[in-house]
């Protein structure tokens, strides 16, 4: 379970940590954007070298993006698979029934391969290096304007943020209640689906037991510390624009601007 | 046949940028049927080192023996339940496990996975919810109904009902009030004088005092001293080095002493305290 890198932040301190989670989200979402502007090997070429160049610059070890990249590696294979024996067009190489390998199918399962990596690797940059509060403060402040629909973002982001915070302990609480239960000779790897599922009660009773524990006492603690719902806050962090970030979008720039020339080359 | 760890070093998340080291090269040997303490802060790897005399965590490297098992970094998880029969972990907190619908299941839980069969079980689970003075009518009900203390007890009772030949304690009694402490904890006693091991992780230097034979003191992730009771606490200078306290009665002997009245053995219980001071008190009226 541990071995899982998606959603994970790792501690450092590279320049990419010191911007604003805000950017780095509004960066991250416009990177998939962009990503539909290359439409050749040079504007690829460009996309592909502007990823390494962002994962270079987090400082970490390019084995913790690998492990980003491998769960979904499967996926995106079948995918490019795909693109490649149903595209038709350009000259063709090969073909039996349906199946056809053409120039177009070679180039297109060649540039989606390219594209999922890319967008993948950007969103392990954006999640290796920002936490999770931050990440839904960051949030928070980018659907602000829904609030004039009445959406109570506020609430939202606090729900959020808790179940965010919420989410290690848990995992912790799982595993001491699973190792309690398998000293006592619980076993659940063995036997079939049913004794399977059985074998799960004996988790999740108490895990869901310790879980309304826990969120009574933080309702009771953020009660007693005066939260009251609907009520305007201040932040105890508060979201600094820096320097980082207007060179972060200057970069964004500099390369929409590139892939946008070479696109029609 | 004893407890033997060699060399046995644990590493967490190894391979990820999570990584850190739970135990570093710790080796001992304990006796069988021995009451051995565990002491040491938050943090020094007690809790680990406990989780590998089940193999809930295999050693990175080293190797430990025990109750028949060799337990390294490539024990598979097939023959795990018999070893797990012989060796009974209660965990902090571990009114946390419960789950059943009635007590009398919960406390069954444990002997029948074991292969115990059923009458044999619930005879088991009702002996020892007895001991632990669980009342029988309640027998019945739901775990979820008692108070915090009493769920303890149930689950206490559910370790002990198949009678493990190894039992750990990782602070079982943090938070019940003095007398139900004292109470479990000479049930733990009696349980070792009946010719089993118990392994006891605490802070209470006082119950180490009275109930321990043995003590390992970690640091760190390293075993920084194994030794006997007595002599753990002959020496303040090296507990206070290691901020770790004397019992309350070798303390009070301790300020008697700062006072001139010097005791000839330092007192681990108010029973030697109370022993020591009215003999000298004798030897003076004479």
């Amino acid at each position: 379970m541990s071995k899982i890198i998606i959603g994970r932040y790792i501690p450092g301190n590279s320049i990419i940590y010191k911007m604003d989670p805000r950017g780095k989200i509004i960066a991250a979402f416009f990177f998939i954007a962009l990503i539909f502007l290359a439409n050749n090997w040079i504007t690829y070429s460009l996309i592909t070298l502007f990823t390494f160049a962002a994962v270079f610059a987090t400082k970490l070890k390019i084995k913790t993006f690998w492990q980003g990249v491998r769960p979904l590696i499967w996926l995106i294979l079948f995918t490019s698979v795909l693109q490649l024996f149903f595209t038709t067009g350009g000259k063709v190489y090969w073909h039996w029934g349906i199946l056809n390998i053409s120039h177009y199918g070679i180039e297109n399962s060649i540039y989606i391969f390219i594209r999922f990596v890319m967008i993948i690797l950007m969103s392990t940059v954006l999640t290796l290096t920002t936490t999770p509060l931050e990440i839904s403060e960051g949030m928070e402040w980018i659907l602000t304007p829904l609030k004039y629909l009445k959406v109570p973002i506020g609430q939202i982001a606090l729900v959020m943020s808790i179940a965010l915070r919420f989410v290690p302990t848990l995992m912790d609480e799982t595993v001491k209640i699973m190792n309690a239960q398998r000293a006592r000779g619980a076993d659940f790897n063995d036997g079939g689906l049913v004794k399977r599922a059985k074998a799960i009660i004996p988790i999740l009773v108490p895990l869901f037991i310790n879980s309304l524990t826990i969120a009574i006492d933080l309702a009771v603690a953020m009660e007693s510390r005066g939260y009251r719902e609907g009520e305007k806050r201040s932040r105890y962090r508060v979201l600094k624009w820096s320097q980082y970030d207007w060179i972060n979008f200057a970069f964004f720039a500099l390369l929409t601007v590139l892939l946008l020339i070479f696109r029609n080359h | 046949m004893s407890i033997e760890f060699k060399n046995v070093n644990y590493i967490y998340n190894q391979g990820t940028p999570f990584e850190y080291q739970g135990l570093k090269d710790i080796s001992f040997n304990l006796t069988d049927g021995n009451f051995i303490a565990i002491i040491g802060h938050t943090g020094s790897g007690k809790s680990t080192l406990l989780q590998h005399f089940d193999a809930l965590l295999k050693p990175t490297s080293g190797e430990i023996k025990l109750a028949g098992f060799d337990i390294t970094s490539k024990t598979t998880n097939k023959n795990l339940k018999s070893l797990r029969k012989k060796v009974g972990i209660v965990f902090q907190f571990p009114e946390n496990q419960l789950f059943a619908e009635t007590i009398l299941k919960d406390a069954m839980f444990g002997p029948l996975n074991f292969g115990m069969d059923a009458d044999l079980a619930e005879k088991n689970a009702k002996k020892w919810l007895k001991r632990l003075g669980i009342k029988e009518e309640l027998y019945e009900q739901s775990p979820f109904d008692l108070s915090g203390g009493q769920m303890r007890r149930v689950a206490i009772a559910g370790v002990l009902a198949y009678e493990p030949e190894i039992l750990c304690l990782d602070e079982p009694a943090a938070g019940l009030d003095p007398v139900g402490r004292k109470e479990i904890m000479s049930i733990f006693k009696e349980y070792q004088k009946n010719g089993h091991t118990v392994i006891l992780i605490t802070h209470e230097m006082d119950d180490v005092a009275q109930y321990a034979d043995d003590v390992l003191v970690l640091q760190q992730a390293k075993l920084i001293k194994h030794t006997t009771v007595a002599d753990l606490f002959e020496n303040p200078e090296w507990l206070a080095e290691h901020y770790l306290n004397q019992p309350h009665a070798a303390r009070f002997a301790q300020t008697l002493k700062q006072n001139g009245f010097k005791l000839k053995q330092t007192p681990l219980t108010i029973e030697q305290l109370a022993k020591s001071i009215s003999k000298k008190m004798r030897e003076y009226n004479e």
